[in-house]
């Protein structure tokens, strides 16, 4: 069982709480088989699980065709970039397919990526086709631009460096709490290292602004330098914009310290989560939020 | 005499409307529709509409003669249309069902006359209106008058127009201006003045006034784009559309900006993620606590001048020809009678050993000050009510070593002398220097038991606050900044060479010291657990439960005050808690965590033989509560079950709103045309269930109006007089500042406290 100590914070872990309580009991107790024995609609909640928003899905696609991309590119193989499109559509198509029942036991079997549940078909009929395929063009741009565009050059180049590190996991410990992530791109150029994570979307918030100084902070212990020697960008692929971030050492107690304060919060709950007390955590009951839920049919919303 | 910023609309409690009733009709069953459909009748029409409460169908009141027009209101994926039903109704004062109804209607009829003034503006709420030009400007900042208004049921008397003043602040230079490229070190100092009047240091966003021309909306600043302008921002989708760049936008709704305006990203409620603007079109709103010297004072109105602008408000209101024939307000304000508008008689206060201040028999100014003044001596005198036996008398001035080392010395010196003479015990303040705050920290983790800390520090930064308070978690921790102490200590040091004046007074820097010291012990008092003195009568509530929710909803606090009769132990407690708030996004606590915190707090306390409370009010800081009766009402049983309520004790529900929410103020009439703020804890009655108090007064407050808070009951079996004489009693309890009356009850004041400390600490953003 999960105890107080052991939790360890993550961005989406502290992001799921920020955004809905009770998808963050759903995610980190309800369908943890481990934990929250009690939770009478487990079965329920593993298989809603599973189904996954447009934006999450192609989140993933986008990741997994980069990394591919860049591993194959650092052994010598290229790829065209209508190859990556045509691969990402088709991984797509396939969840597409699969999530609105077109998809034929046959082709289910040749699929290499079992295709993925979306739940705007689950629970956007009417108009989740149409949802989809606007997702899949944002992914095809957001790779295209990856790909061609002359802003991310030197990211290409860098990842091909036998030192750089693609989608590098981390756990990072100081005495007081244990933190984890995973970098999408870290390299080192001349005496300086360089992180980027990607994202599909538009304009920065203060949030992920945290998620880049909590790389920042990692690196600062991993590499024994200042923060000075670490550059941290993130990338908006839908529009190829690249933005850097700066932040101070100052910044980094801030970090610590807005670290803390989310585990306080997740310590206070993680008593009712364990004993499957649901009703601890409230609902965010926002419509646009809920959307994108697996969860919606099974949480009360109120 | 007393009298209200509260205008009684004429035909009083025989006051009646005739309305019409409107068919909504629509395929969305959404809540927000019925809100959409009376502000589309208000400003196509000039109707004042409400929707029926209870209503099987969805059905509006319309303040109409002739029959409603037809309208089709349309939107994102919805089509809705108002229908006249034919249908009239009358609705009146004399009917208790009819009563909000009616106080809303006519509320939207006054709403509609003030927007067709024309010469007002708003922002944030629709009861809200700025005059159009500032009363004063200082430098980069211009000063507004805005005027609130609600209409307010009140029994016995009819419906009233409820009118309040207050002061915004905004800057007369646009973001622009602050931000504009250059190379001159003046523009540096621009942006520092930003970032300083925007208390972006302090975590805050900084809160804008976005004007396109046309309509001005409130909205937060994100960053400034340097290098872009309104024709380079690329494609940007406003409402469905796509605009080829921002000045395409302002283009096709007629705003005044050009090409070349530079561009900033701001959120706005309700929109997930930034937009981009014209940086000229936005100013921002100033905070109090960035304000200079010279307009700090300026929101304070006293009761008369505040009747004088309202006054001119109401005549302005009253011409308006939208009003005329519709709606008749009297020309005076309301003065209640002495059944409405009470004062609340005012406890006795016990010290230690049964030393007594008596409660003043004459109400009077002069003999409320005395009142208020002689807490201090006596505490001087005779000591506190309580002091803890186990009270760790080793106290820490905790200081950087750029202070100068007579300041630290005085500083700790004058510290251990007030607890000295308030504990009447020995107490050793030790000075613990240091020159970073680990070093503080790793310092203060040597001494064995910890105790009380008193840290000067430098800056204001929420995450040193933070750590500061959760490395020495054991440790109770009074925070003074570096630059108050200097600036306390030069003035000191200046004047105190001189003598006292010809009046006998001393210096002003001498006494400003002095408050200085007694405030700062006083707070570390209280931090060790000493009870300076308690109510020497018998409140109505053996139990105060107070319900609190910070102003971020990032924690909610909890205090429980027991104050009751000698020999029920105990008979004196006070304890606060403040848990997290995971769901941050609503203001309602979850009644599972509610219920559990109440019997952490209830398990708190630390004492043999408890005898259990046969009264109990709980006071939730009251904008919503959600399912949070629940949760209070599960812990009640517990608590009985625990022994800590009796069977059949009273647990009584008030909702305690720390602004009074309609902005009802009142003062003393002296003659027509002089007023004064009324005496301390005065109550002004509006129904049975709602009454509004004054704790602070004339005897105290020597500038401004004194704010009421205003207590709303849950249910008619709950004596409001009772709790009102509670609130009032308890709000005698005021440690913190013994010769000003507080304007909380002590329960509420520790919880508000405590609440602002932790929102001090809480990281908002990465900068």
């Amino acid at each position: 069982m999960e105890n107080q100590a052991d939790i360890i914070w993550s961005y989406s872990r502290r992001e799921t709480l920020e955004t809905c309580p009770k998808k963050y009991y759903y995610e980190y107790y309800g369908t943890n088989q481990k934990t929250a024995k009690g939770e009478v609609d487990k079965a329920a909640l593993v298989q809603a699980k599973a189904w996954k928003n447009r934006y999450l899905r192609t989140g993933e696609i986008l990741h997994l065709i980069i990394r591919t991309y860049l591993n194959d590119c650092r052994n010598g193989s290229r790829w065209t970039i209508n190859g990556l499109i045509e691969w990402a559509r088709k991984i797509f198509r396939g969840d597409r397919l699969y999530s609105s029942g077109r998809l034929s036991q046959a082709e289910l079997l040749k699929c290499k990526f079992k295709p993925v549940p979306l739940l705007e078909y689950r629970f956007q009929t009417q108009t989740a086709e149409a949802l989809c395929l606007e997702a899949e063009e944002r992914l095809v741009q957001a790779i295209m631009n990856f790909a061609t565009r002359s802003e991310l050059a030197s990211f290409r180049k860098g990842a091909k460096y036998s030192d750089a590190a693609i989608e590098k996991k981390f756990v990072f410990k100081n005495g007081i709490f244990h933190g984890c992530g995973q970098i999408d791109l870290v390299y080192p150029i001349d005496d300086k290292i360089v992180i980027a994570d990607w994202k599909i979307g538009a304009a920065g918030s203060a949030e992920e602004s945290l998620q880049l100084a909590f790389y920042g902070l990692w690196a600062v212990d991993e590499y024994d330098c200042n923060l000075d020697k670490i550059k941290l960008f993130r990338v908006d692929l839908a529009e190829a914009k690249v933005r850097q971030y700066s932040f101070t050492s100052n910044s980094l107690n801030h970090v610590k310290a807005r670290i803390l304060q989310d585990l306080e919060s997740m310590n206070m709950l993680h008593r009712y989560g364990v004993n499957a007390n649901a009703k601890a955590f409230t609902p965010c009951a926002q419509p646009k939020i809920c959307t994108l839920c697996p969860y919606q049919k099974i949480c009360p919303k109120e | 005499m007393k009298e209200a910023n509260v205008y009684i609309i004429k035909g009083g409690i025989n006051f009646c409307l005739d309305v019409r009733v409107a068919e909504l009709r629509s395929q969305d069953n959404s809540p927000d529709l019925f809100e959409k459909a009376c502000s589309a009748l208000s400003r196509r029409h000039g109707l004042p509409a409400v929707k029926i409460v209870n209503s099987e169908r969805r059905k509006l009141l319309v303040f109409s003669k002739h029959p409603i027009p037809y309208l089709e209101l349309r939107g994102d994926n919805w089509l809705a249309e108002i229908i006249d039903s034919g249908e009239c109704q009358r609705l009146s004062f004399s009917d208790r069902v009819h009563r909000d109804t009616l106080a809303q209607l006519v509320e939207r009829m006054i709403l509609i006359a003030v927007r067709k003034r024309g010469d007002l503006w708003k922002l944030e709420s629709n009861r809200i209106w700025y005059e159009s030009q500032p009363f004063n400007e200082f430098e980069d900042i211009s000063a507004f008058r805005r005027y609130h208004f609600s209409v307010v049921p009140i029994d016995g008397v009819g419906l009233g127009l409820a009118v309040h003043v207050s002061t915004a602040f905004f800057t007369n230079w646009t973001v622009a201006d602050y931000f504009r490229n250059g190379t001159v070190s003046s523009d540096k100092g621009k942006r520092e003045r930003f970032e300083y009047l925007s208390q972006r240091q302090k975590g805050q966003k900084g809160t804008l006034l976005y004007n396109t021309g046309k309509s001005k909306h409130k909205c937060y600043f994100e960053e400034y784009l340097d290098g872009v302008t309104c024709e380079t921002t690329g494609r940007i989708p406003v409402k469905g559309k796509t605009f080829s760049s921002l000045f395409d936008y302002y283009q096709s709704i007629r705003s005044p900006f050009s090409k070349h305006d530079a561009v900033a990203r701001v959120s706005f409620k309700g929109i997930d993620r930034p937009v981009i603007v014209a940086a000229r079109a936005l100013r921002l709103r100033v905070m109090n606590d960035a304000l200079p010297n010279s307009l700090k004072q300026i929101d304070k109105i006293a009761p008369k001048e505040r009747r004088q602008l309202i006054e001119g408000f109401l005549a302005e209101l009253t011409k308006s020809s939208y009003l005329n024939g519709k709606l008749n307000i009297e020309h005076h304000p309301w003065r209640p009678d002495t059944k409405k508008c009470q004062e609340i008689a005012l406890p006795s206060l016990l010290f230690a050993g049964g030393k007594r201040l008596e409660a003043p028999t004459n109400p009077g100014i002069q003999e409320y000050r005395n009142y208020y003044r002689q807490r201090l001596s006596l505490l001087t005198e005779v000591g506190c009510y309580h002091v803890p036996i186990t009270m760790n008398k080793y106290i820490k001035v905790v200081v950087p070593q750029h202070i100068d080392e007579k300041a630290q010395h005085r500083l700790a010196t004058d510290i251990e002398s007030r607890f000295v003479r308030w504990t009447k015990k020995s107490c050793e303040v030790e000075i613990v220097t240091y020159a970073t705050i680990e070093e503080a920290v790793t310092k203060l983790h040597k001494y064995p038991s910890p105790g009380l800390a008193i840290i000067v520090f430098d800056n204001d930064d929420p995450a040193t606050y933070y750590n500061l308070a959760y490395e020495l978690n054991s440790w109770r921790i009074k925070r003074i900044t570096s630059s108050e102490l200097k600036k306390k200590y030069n003035v000191l040091v200046n004047d105190e060479s001189r003598a006292k004046d010809k009046n006998g007074k001393i210096p002003k820097g001498v006494q400003s010291w002095q408050s200085f010291i007694d405030l700062n012990a006083l707070d570390g008092l209280q931090q060790l657990g000493c009870v300076p003195w308690t109510i020497a009568t018998e409140l109505n509530y053996e139990g105060h439960l107070v319900i609190d929710v910070s102003e971020d909803r990032r924690h909610f606090a909890l205090s429980l005050l027991l104050c009751r009769r000698q020999g029920n132990n105990p008979p004196f407690w006070i304890d606060t808690i403040v848990p997290r708030k995971p769901d941050h996004k609503k203001e309602t606590i979850n009644a599972e965590l509610l219920r559990d915190e109440i019997l952490n707090l209830f398990n708190r306390i630390a004492v043999k033989n408890f005898v259990p409370l046969d009264s109990l009010l709980a006071l939730r800081d009251g904008r919503e509560c959600g399912d949070e009766i629940n949760g209070i009402r599960t812990a009640q049983q517990i608590l009985i079950e625990r022994g800590y309520l009796r069977q059949d004790a009273k647990v009584d529900i008030v909702d305690f709103h720390k602004k009074s929410v309609k902005n009802i103020r009142f003062w003393h009439l002296i003659d027509s045309q002089t007023a004064e703020n009324t005496l301390e804890a005065t109550a002004l009655y509006l129904k049975q269930k709602i009454a509004v108090l004054a704790n602070t007064g004339a005897a105290t407050l020597h500038q401004g109006t004194a704010d009421p808070i205003m207590l709303v009951a849950h249910d008619e079996k709950t004596d409001l007089t009772a709790v009102v004489k509670d609130v009032a009693a308890t709000a005698q309890l005021n440690f913190s500042n013994p010769r000003v009356a507080q304007r909380l009850p002590l329960p509420f004041k520790r919880t508000d406290d405590e609440l602002k400390n932790r929102a001090a600490q809480e990281i908002r953003r990465i900068k």
